[in-house]
């Protein structure tokens, strides 16, 4: 029984398809989103920031 | 009245200088006219020579083409003008420099639109148009060439000294109500209804383009003086 | 008031809460959405993509309203930050942009039995996104970061003039060719246990555009500034 409702929570009569590959999407477009500009600060603070004897060098 | 008339001179000037120019180089307002008419003959090529579908593609492939047209010639508006310095006397010379600019385009318009007016004209018999509605696709081309060109102008201005992709992608999306209502005039034209109210619509947006496009392209140019 | 300094920390002190905050509402509304809104007697299940399509549709052109009120700002007062917010705002809008397209067109499979038509939403969503793509594009190509903010706002401004005369001769353009026999425009009116997750989704989705913003932003003013003293001290 419980795991009916659950079946059927997530399967939605054929149409849970549709709907969870959306959800996946909007998770990749979240995702991708929050995660480039974080990857590309940490980027700059590694090679700015990281050492301030080390940048005399370069 | 001293300074009217001194603005009516910079702007018989300009509109001297640019037809002049290329009246003497005759690639300037040949090129697109090549380019469309290679265009709309590639056409039927592509789809065979089937009278009654090349009649009722005729105003889409006219239309697309013409937009296409006039993008190759939006590279060419400020680029000479930018690089020998004469843009620089447009921004000293006192005057309010968004009518040199909206002259400047009317130019432009005057060598690559009015052409391509022409070409139009000699395609519509290439694509079996009937005589009924050239006359809608005069008006209609009319209208939207001359927005076509002050649009080109933002784009040329936006991406002057850069690549002329750059100003297609620019300028294309902004461009596409021109496309919409130019080739909806001459459908309506085709099923006999009427298309006055197109054209109205069309007329419009050019005067609203007329002082909106010319302000914008007139700070795009300024980016460049900074 | 209004420098790069301020800002930035400003930024940086709410952005952890807000970031955690905005998740946990995105989660709950989803939830609530997903799950526990009732099925739609016409449309069965695949209605739910309504709590993530119409959200981020909303996103896109209020993304563009928000760019091109960002960019009169720089414009007229040289705003140094409000170029940098229109900046920012581009990407993200363009992706919900993006994200409504897919998703729409995922809706209209099970619905309609095709994944796209030429609807006259459709068509004007698709123009909105190639006018992010302009502007991403413009900022892309000029080098000088502060006239690539000022040509991006000029091209925002232009944009957001031409979106209205956009909508209306598409509009015209799907009268006069009435391929399509259905309309979105009339939607059914809805109940409030199915209006109110949307109105939850729509508040989230707002809230996640402006932490994918305020981050984006954060980098933005790194890059511009990494070489001054107070960049310098604030991760040393």
């Amino acid at each position: 029984m419980n795991n009916l409702t659950l079946y059927n929570l997530l399967f939605m009569d054929g149409q849970g398809l549709f709907v969870w590959s959306v959800f996946v999407v909007l998770l990749f477009v979240l995702i991708w989103n929050l995660y480039i500009p974080y990857k590309k600060l940490q980027k700059i603070i590694s090679t700015d920031f990281s050492d301030i004897s080390e940048r005399g060098k370069n | 009245m001293n300074n009217r008339s001194n603005l009516t001179q910079w702007m018989l000037l300009i509109l001297k200088k640019d037809l002049l120019l290329s009246y003497r180089r005759a690639a300037t307002y040949m090129t697109p006219l090549i380019f469309f008419l290679i265009v709309v003959t590639l056409f039927p090529l592509a789809l065979g020579p089937d009278k009654s579908l090349l009649s009722t593609l005729s105003p889409a492939i006219i239309w697309v083409t013409a937009l296409l047209a006039s993008l190759l010639a939006v590279e060419s508006i400020f680029q000479e003008d930018y690089r020998d310095g004469t843009l620089d006397y447009f921004f000293i010379s006192g005057e309010p420099i968004f009518i040199l600019i909206f002259i400047k385009v009317l130019g432009h318009w005057m060598v690559t639109g009015v052409p391509l007016l022409i070409a139009a004209l000699l395609s519509s018999l290439i694509l079996f148009m009937s005589k009924d509605i050239i006359i809608s696709l005069f008006i209609s081309l009319f209208l939207g060439s001359f927005s076509l060109s002050l649009l080109g102008a933002l784009g040329g201005a936006l991406s002057l000294g850069r690549s002329a992709i750059l100003s297609a992608i620019i300028v294309l999306p902004l461009s596409v109500p021109i496309l919409l209502l130019g080739s909806a005039t001459v459908f309506s034209a085709i099923n006999y209804s009427d298309y006055s109210v197109y054209l109205f619509y069309m007329g419009a947006i050019l005067s609203l383009a007329i002082p909106g496009l010319s302000l914008a392209t007139v700070e795009a140019i300024k980016l460049n003086y900074e | 008031m209004g420098s790069s300094p301020s800002i930035f920390r400003f930024i940086s002190t709410i952005f952890p809460w807000l970031f955690f905050f905005s998740i946990l509402f995105l989660m709950g509304s989803l939830f609530w959405g997903l799950f526990l809104a009732p099925t739609d007697y016409k449309q069965g299940d695949a209605y739910r993509i309504i709590f993530i399509h119409v959200p981020s549709a909303i996103l896109g052109q209020s993304g563009y309203i928000f760019m091109a009120v960002f960019g009169f700002i720089c414009l007229v007062w040289r705003v140094k930050v409000a170029g940098m917010i229109v900046r920012s705002i581009a990407p993200v809008g363009a992706s919900f942009t993006l994200l409504a397209l897919v998703s729409g067109s995922i809706w209209g499979k099970p619905t309609w039995g095709t994944w796209w038509v030429w609807d006259a939403r459709l068509t004007s969503t698709l123009i909105l996104f190639f006018l992010y793509i302009a502007i991403i594009s413009l900022f892309s190509v000029i080098e000088s970061k502060q006239k690539a903010d000022r040509a991006g706002s000029i091209l925002a401004l232009v944009g957001v003039a031409i979106i209205p005369i956009i909508k209306k001769s598409v509009d015209w353009w799907q009268t006069l060719h009435q391929s399509s026999t259905f309309s979105l425009s009339s939607s059914p009116s809805m109940t409030a246990d199915m209006y109110l997750p949307l109105l939850s989704c729509v508040l989230a989705f707002y809230l996640i555009f402006l932490v994918i913003v305020l981050s984006r932003m954060k980098l933005e003013i790194v890059q511009r500034e990494r070489s001054t003293n107070w960049v310098k001290d604030f991760y040393s």
